[in-house]
Formats: C-alpha cells, structure tokens, sequence
C-alpha cells in the first residue's frame, strides 16, 4: 500500500538528484572558465524525466524476485560538448549561457522542493484525518 | 561528501582566481625591477590554470571533473625591453636598461578577468548554498 503513496515522492527524490548533479557540473563549468583547452559538460535529464512520466515509472529489474520501486531509470545523463570552440585558447565556456543554466535549475530544484513539501503535506492531512 | 561537493568546485576556483590575482600584482609590483636573485631583470609571470580531476566520485562510469588548480607558475620568456637610460647602475656598454617584460595593460586586463571569474564563482557558491538551504525545508 504505501508503495504506491510514495510514488510521487520517488520521481520528485530522482528529479532532486538530477537536478543537483546539473549544478555540480555547472559549478565545475564555471570553475574552469579560464583553463585552457576546458570543454563544458551538459547534463540532460528533463527529456528522461518527462519519457519516465509518460510511460509510468518502474524499476530496472534483472531478476524477478528484485523489489520493485518507482522512478528508478530516471537519471542526469552528463554529455561532454567536444565539438564546439568557443575562444582562441579552446575553452568553450560561455559564461552567459551557463549562469543562466545556474539560476534556470536553481529554480527548478526550489520548484521540486516545494512540491515534495506540499506531497509530504498531502500525507500528512491524509494521517490526521484532515484535523 | 558528495553533497558538498559543488561547493568544493566552486572553491577551488575562487582559490585558483585569488592565487592569479597575486600572481598579477606581483607582475605589476616589478614592473620596473631591473635586478632579481638572478641577476636579470624581472620576468613576467603566468598562473597556468588546468581542471582538477574528481578523486574517487564518478557518474555513470564517467569521472566528474572536481574543479580547478592552478598547476603551475611559469615565466614569460618574452624579450625584455631595452631603455636607454645611461646614468642607471644596470645600464649595458650602450647605455640601455634591460626592463620587465610586463606590460601593465595586459596584466590589468587579466586583473579584471580574474575579478569577474571570481564574482562568477561567488555566484554560483550562493547558489549552491540556496539550494542546499532550500532542501532542509522538505517536510517541513
């Protein structure tokens, strides 16, 4: 029974997860703006996110007795942007671009916060009856 | 601790801009030093800035970088410039001064490159900090 209440706060834990290794990687990105040679990294998760909404969340199981639990394909997939030169000394960090990734998922990690909060709300009210 | 780990990035990178910086006042303190332990006159110097890989953490199989290290001071092989200055002590048989290889645009350009990437960093540091603040507010 509670697998099925947890459900929502699963997807939410792995959207948190995503989101906080996009910042880790952002933050990195900054960091080395001035490294020679430094190639940005991405982290592309919504795509996996919005297929795992869509097909209804299960675990990757290898054998049949495994526990099943939600949410669990979805992860942050870090691409490294190779192909691009962005400056003379070949680092293609582009500091604009990137703070504005910085404050999008900043956004969007208090969004899914407050979500998780309102879920946990939800349960609550559920647990008191309403009282 | 992974969790903190964005904030090790970014202070890495505030560290490795704040050693650039006393690396360009240094260059801009002898911009007009003719005698050095070595006899020569100063020489410029460059922070030589490279990523610093992650220790043990990976994502998927794939290393996550782990921030950035000044991995190296290196002098400016330029050529000095020579001025013709006859009644200084370190003038040659022509009469000519040997002086730094700084050029004090150059490295105040680099000053304000080193400042904003710093200012960068802080605000990717504030952040991180939100962020993490905002997450003991689950549940609550």
């Amino acid at each position: 029974m509670f697998g099925n209440v947890f459900n929502n706060v699963d997807v939410l834990h792995k959207g948190l997860d995503a989101s906080w290794l996009k910042n880790n990687v952002i933050a990195n990105n900054i960091a080395n703006v001035d490294t020679p040679g430094f190639k940005a990294s991405s982290v592309s998760f919504e795509s996996s996110f919005k297929a795992a909404l869509g097909r209804g969340f299960s675990a990757k199981k290898t054998r049949a007795k495994h526990i099943d639990f939600s949410g669990s394909d979805m992860r942050g997939v870090v691409t490294l942007d190779n192909g691009t030169a962005y400056r003379m000394d070949g680092n293609n960090v582009n500091i604009d671009a990137q703070n504005a990734e910085l404050a999008k998922n900043t956004i969007y990690y208090n969004a899914l916060v407050q979500q998780l909060s309102s879920e946990f709300r939800k349960l609550r009210t559920a647990i008191n009856e309403g009282g | 601790m992974a969790f903190l780990k964005s904030l090790d990035i970014s202070a890495s990178a505030l560290t490795a801009q704040r050693m650039r910086m006393d690396i360009i006042s240094q260059n801009i303190a002898n911009a007009t030093t003719t005698r050095t332990a070595g006899g020569e006159p100063y020489r410029r110097r460059i922070a030589v800035m490279s990523e610093r890989p992650s220790a043990f953490e990976t994502v998927f199989g794939k290393a996550l970088g782990g921030g950035v290290k000044v991995s190296g001071i290196v002098e400016d092989a330029s050529d000095f410039e020579y001025k013709y200055d006859p009644g200084h002590p370190d003038a040659n048989e022509q009469g000519y001064v040997a002086m730094p290889n700084v050029d004090e645009v150059e490295e105040i350009i680099d000053m304000m490159s080193a400042s904003r990437s710093f200012e960068a960093n802080v605000t990717v540091l504030n952040a991180t900090k939100g962020m993490a603040m905002k997450a003991l507010e689950i549940g609550r």
